[in-house]
């Protein structure tokens, strides 16, 4: 414990003391006083210094603002005493966040502290560098200094996972610091493995962030992710100090599922994850849900439940991204209704939340099993914590559909009148999206909203029935129904205001379709009745409405004329000048020319989106957390289309263009008439532009969405960095690769960490790779990541395939080795320069290194010997290509081979090449001739070749190639001429 | 997944400590300081620990005389978060030795310390608590060093 400051504490004593708020303020400004003159002291010590922050950063804390310190602070900073720099850096992180524009004052300081040999000094600055707010130049800036903490070899764990984080910080204010820095991520990747656990905890946060932005370079991390869950959660290997609640380091375990969960956005992307991996994850998931749900069930303490909790769903959301059929979603949705009747109040409200997430999903699988649990969801709106009432009413709204609006819109309804204040506007709204979103039947709908309106008029938001209009403005059919009813409310005589300015805009605009049951008068008496005792908001659309009744009728024009008059005295500028103007309008002496031309009837509104979208809050964002696979989701969004858009838009929108708004002078909103006016590209094509343009993100449900959302959905999917992949193959890699060209193994690589064996069997069109790997160094290479990347230049049809059969480890120890396993398929022809690249990642030392080699997996490797064939059958087949193909069937090369051969060593290579020699057929002894078969999965063809070695230098050979199959031979002929060229 | 900020108020809703790991004006904290201390205090114990409020979750726990309030992203992991407060609560109770309000109050360096080993900028650094308890040890060291050099 430090040791305390007596001032300090007796001025915390007193603030404590003060009975009444006065005193307290009293207090406070009396010591900000005396502050500020200790401070104009020049001889002021160190500790005072200190002390005098300390009593700032309390006054700070209690809610008032500083305005003086900041130099003390800087002082205070300058002191080689850790607890004065701690104090000066908790007062200059306030100090910021009052005026960044102090930044550069103290950025000498800073940058001595990050360069300081002590290393609590570094975490202090790093501490500091991470709570700042950045332009992107300062990242930049502090960006290299960060860095340089997490390549070095000799920061301890706990340094690199405060620069981890520092680091995360500076990205999320900067990421173009990705972009200019593209070799970091091979360098942060790897500290996933780590055994700290907390380095391996911040690197996944860091991670994981990158992630979202360059996809493919985080791909490492998938393997390093798996083997480390791997071993936590299957093999157990975890230091007890992790535990917690009977959790092996569950922080760590979720943060690695959440990476998992980002790096496989969704089922499609399966080549992430290859067969074994797949395995492990799923024998991961399946443990750790077991161990949580006995965890959950049985009579443990909250914390015990609380931590199995929060692993149990984690991994449950995963599991949706692994294996995401539906009939997985059913079996979970059932599972979790049966947990909704538990007493822990903390499971119901996070099952209730899962049961949301999983009925959102686009296919559905979900809604069914909990529409069996209707009942017991309702009665949870009822919960008396406003926590699960809320839950519940997302659950109801995510299962509400076409076959059960009605049903859930009637007991929303009923609900309505119950519910608390808090709730209202927010079951309004979802109501309204509801019904507009399933009606079946317009009728319907309009009841439905105008029922909405009369119970909850005053709590619901002005875009509910803004929205009704727009409805009815555009839907011929449902006017004279929508009057009628608004009648209705009206006769009662008791109803929100609300439903008054429904009224007001529904029988000026569409009064005469109802005539013939309610007289125009006795619906002009109905709203003017009210007037009076109506709000200004009510009033500005009365006034309009007014005016189209003097238009209408001429028994009222006197009354209205009246109160036009009258209102021109209103101290309301909005409503004097709409009064001033009507009756100049209706008093002018042009025989109403100029009213007739202003008062037209209401243009139908082009924006097909409802406004209140914006308002569902989180609901919406449920959507998008699951990316399915194209094909459920199209047919889905037809369904939606329909239900949306048809029922209630029947016939006026087709072939009528819609004319340019009107001044929308009858709107104290001018924002939502604005955006509904401005008309946005229509749902359909944004959708199908979005979905061009982000492959990954199919997402585009709901376009309108709130934007917080709709940015999260664009981080995820677009890679934005993308940089183009130029292989910069490490030193002496050519060495391995021509001598696996030559022979099937061998060692393919060498220095002084580690060593790559190259083992190949040739199966036809497949060829199976073994790298063994050996740690010759003295110490453990650890975040060992081994990725082969095809490196095709047709990415929809490439020429060859990789499959992984086993991963190697991410641990290797001194003196020992590891294997992985690759299939590659070849498919049709490809060219050497497509051969794929081998990138491996480690840590040896505390160094991160990366090794690029190019892969020797040349097409010549399915090459087997062809039968032997007799002359006459050799050439026969040899004119025949000819004939056949003619100079698509033959490459021909004359090069100079970079030693000198001898026609035994030709020969040699040949037949590991693959090739049958077939002896005595060419009239020269020296010239060599030869049948194959090459494989692929689309053709075989027979190669035959013929080398002639010149007898008298040995060094220059022409080799020429014929091939069954077109565009073969060059292949083959480039394959052996390189190699001929560049073995060392 | 970064918690937004943390809250220590006391039943009668006094602030007792504050982090704030997003950029706001004292006005504005303020504002969300009066609203947690208005609506958190209020929950009954039996209620659960999450509560909805604007555009983020707020995970509260108790602890006698005070609560423990962090605010985090819609699509967080709740309990989590609420492991991370317990977590918290744990170490500075080994590191105070039986924590009380008292003791935050007047050591709040202590508080912090422990805080910034736990978390950097919102995002959880070390799960392991004695880990944080020996770097907050190694601190305390060197400051109890340089009081007695004076």
């Amino acid at each position: 414990m430090p040791p305390q400051m007596k001032g300090l504490v007796q001025f915390i004593t007193d603030i404590r003391n003060a009975k009444e708020v006065e005193q307290e303020h009293q207090r406070v400004q009396s010591e900000l006083i005396h502050i500020q003159k200790q401070f104009q002291q020049s001889n002021l010590s160190a500790y005072h210094r200190k002390k005098y922050i300390c009593k700032l950063l309390y006054i700070y804390m209690l809610g008032n603002d500083i305005s003086f310190g900041f130099q003390e602070a800087v002082q205070l900073g300058i002191s080689k005493n850790y607890s004065d720099k701690f104090i000066s850096y908790i007062a200059l992180d306030l100090y910021l966040q009052l005026d960044p524009t102090l930044l550069p004052l103290i950025i000498q300081s800073l940058k001595r502290d990050l360069d300081s040999s002590v290393e609590e000094i570094n975490c202090l600055a790093l501490h500091f560098l991470s709570s700042l707010s950045y332009d992107s130049e300062s990242a930049e800036e502090f960006a290299s200094s960060v860095f340089k903490f997490i390549r070095s070899p000799t920061a301890s764990p706990m340094l690199k996972k405060k620069a981890c984080l520092t680091m995360l910080a500076l990205f999320k204010s900067s990421i173009e610091l990705l972009t200019t820095n593209p070799d970091w991520i091979a360098r942060i990747v790897p500290l996933i493995g780590s055994d700290s656990l907390g380095l391996s905890l911040s690197a996944c946060s860091l991670v994981e962030y990158i992630a979202r932005f360059d996809h493919d370079a985080c791909r490492p991390a998938v393997i390093l992710a798996v083997d480390k869950l791997y071993r936590i959660v299957v093999k157990g290997e975890c230091s007890q100090d992790a535990y917690f609640y009977g959790k092996p380091a569950p922080w760590l375990v979720c943060k690695l599922f959440n990476l998992l969960e980002t790096m496989i956005p969704d089922v499609t992307s399966s080549d992430v994850l290859d067969t074994d991996s797949l395995h492990k994850v799923k024998e991961i998931i399946s443990i750790s849900i077991t161990s949580a749900v006995n965890n959950q069930n049985g009579s443990h303490s909250s914390e015990v439940k609380n931590t199995s909790g929060f692993v149990l769903f984690s991994a449950l959301s995963l599991a949706a991204h692994i294996d995401p059929s539906p009939d997985q979603a059913f079996k979970a949705a059932e599972a979790l209704c049966s947990l909704l009747e538990t007493a822990d109040i903390n499971s119901r409200y996070l099952t209730l939340h899962a049961l949301s997430k999983i009925a959102a999903r686009p296919d559905n699988a979900g809604v069914k099993a909990i529409t069996n649990s209707f009942q017991i969801v309702f009665k949870f709106l009822r919960d008396r914590d406003v926590s699960i009432r809320r839950a519940t009413l997302d659950v109801i709204y995510v299962i509400c559909d076409s076959s059960n609006v009605e049903s859930v819109c009637k007991d929303l309804l009923s609900y309505l009148a119950i519910a608390d204040f808090a709730m209202k506007s927010d079951v309004a709204v979802k109501i309204s999206v509801l019904a507009e979103k399933y009606a079946k039947d317009a009728y319907w709908y309009v009841s439905t909203i105008m029922k909405l309106l009369s119970l909850a008029g005053n709590f619901v938001e002005d875009e509910v029935w803004q929205r009704l209009i727009q409805i009815a403005v555009n839907n011929d059919s449902i006017q004279s129904m929508a009057c009628q009813t608004a009648v209705k409310y009206l006769r009662t005589g008791n109803y929100p205001e609300s439903m008054l300015k429904v009224s007001a805009f529904l029988l000026g605009e569409f009064g005469t379709q109802i005539e013939k049951t309610c007289p125009g008068v006795e619906q002009f008496y109905l709203l003017y009745d009210r007037y009076f005792q109506a709000t200004l908001s009510a009033r500005s659309r009365l006034l309009p409405c007014f005016l189209k009744f003097y238009c209408r009728y001429d028994g009222i024009r006197p009354q209205i004329i009246d109160l036009f008059e009258q209102e021109t005295n209103s101290f309301n500028l909005e409503i004097q000048q709409r009064a001033l103007e009507y009756s100049k309008l209706v008093t002018m002496n042009d025989k109403h020319a100029l009213l007739r031309a202003v008062v037209t009837k209401m243009p139908p509104f082009t924006s097909r989106s409802s406004p209140l979208i914006s308002r569902l809050g989180n609901v919406e964002g449920l959507k998008q957390s699951f990316k399915l696979p194209d094909v459920p989701q199209i047919s889905m969004l037809q369904d939606h289309h329909q239900n949306l858009i048809e029922p209630l838009q029947v016939s006026k929108n087709t072939g009528r263009a819609a004319p340019p708004p009107p001044p929308s002078r009858h709107s104290t909103k001018p924002g939502v008439l604005d955006s509904l006016i401005s008309s946005p590209p229509s749902r359909m094509s944004s959708r199908a532009s979005s979905r061009a343009a982000t492959p990954l993100n199919n997402s585009g449900l709901m376009n309108h969405s709130s934007s917080g959302l709709f940015s999260n959905s664009e981080n995820r999917s677009t890679s934005s960095l993308v940089r183009p992949h130029i292989p910069v193959f490490s030193p002496n890699w050519e060495e391995g690769y021509y001598r696996l060209v030559h022979f099937d193994q061998g060692i393919f690589y060498e220095n002084s960490i580690m060593k790559v064996v190259y083992r190949l069997k040739r199966e036809k069109s497949t060829v199976h790779l073994q790298l063994t790997y050996s740690n010759k160094s003295p110490s453990t290479i650890s975040g060992f990541t081994c990725t082969l990347t095809p490196n095709c230049k047709s990415v929809t049809d490439p020429g060859y395939t990789l499959s992984t059969i086993k991963n190697p480890d991410t641990m290797v120890y001194a003196g020992e080795r590891t294997t992985q396993m690759v299939d590659v398929v070849a498919k049709s022809i490809y060219t050497n320069s497509e051969v794929p690249l081998l990138t491996m990642n480690y840590i040896c030392g505390g160094v991160t290194s990366t090794l690029k080699l190019k892969m020797p997996t040349v097409l010549l490797k399915t090459l087997v010997p062809g039968a032997a064939l007799s002359k006459d059958m050799f050439f026969t087949r040899w004119n025949q290509i000819g004939t056949n193909l003619g100079n698509a069937g033959e490459g021909q090369k004359i090069f100079r081979a970079n030693r000198k051969q001898t026609p035994a060593n030709l020969k040699r290579l040949l037949e590991l090449a693959g090739f049958n020699n077939l002896l005595d057929l060419d009239p020269n002894p020296d010239n060599l001739v030869c049948a194959g078969i090459l494989h692929t999965t689309s053709a075989n063809s027979a190669c035959l070749l013929r080398l002639e070695l010149n007898p008298t230098d040995l060094v220059m050979i022409r080799l020429t190639v014929r091939c069954t199959l077109v565009g073969l031979s060059n292949v083959i002929v480039d394959t052996l001429s390189d190699l001929l060229t560049n073995e060392l | 997944m970064a918690i937004k900020y943390l809250i220590l108020l006391s039943r009668q809703g006094k602030v007792r400590l504050t982090k704030w790991y997003i950029t706001l004006s004292q006005k504005e904290k303020q504002r969300i300081v009066r609203e947690v201390a208005a609506m958190i205090p209020l929950r009954k114990p039996k209620m659960c620990n999450v509560i909805e409020h604007k555009d983020s979750k707020i995970i509260y726990r108790r602890y006698a005389s005070l609560f423990f309030i962090c605010s985090v992203d819609n699509d967080d992991n709740e309990l989590i978060t609420l492991d991370i407060i317990q977590r918290y609560v744990e170490i500075m109770d080994k590191s105070y030795g039986n924590v009380c309000e008292l003791d935050i109050i007047f050591n709040f360096q202590t508080a912090y310390h422990v805080l910034d080993e736990l978390i950097i900028d919102g995002v959880i650094q070390e799960s392991s608590a004695s880990e944080v308890l020996k770097k907050v040890a190694q601190q305390d060291q060197l400051e109890s060093g340089e009081s007695l050099q004076r």
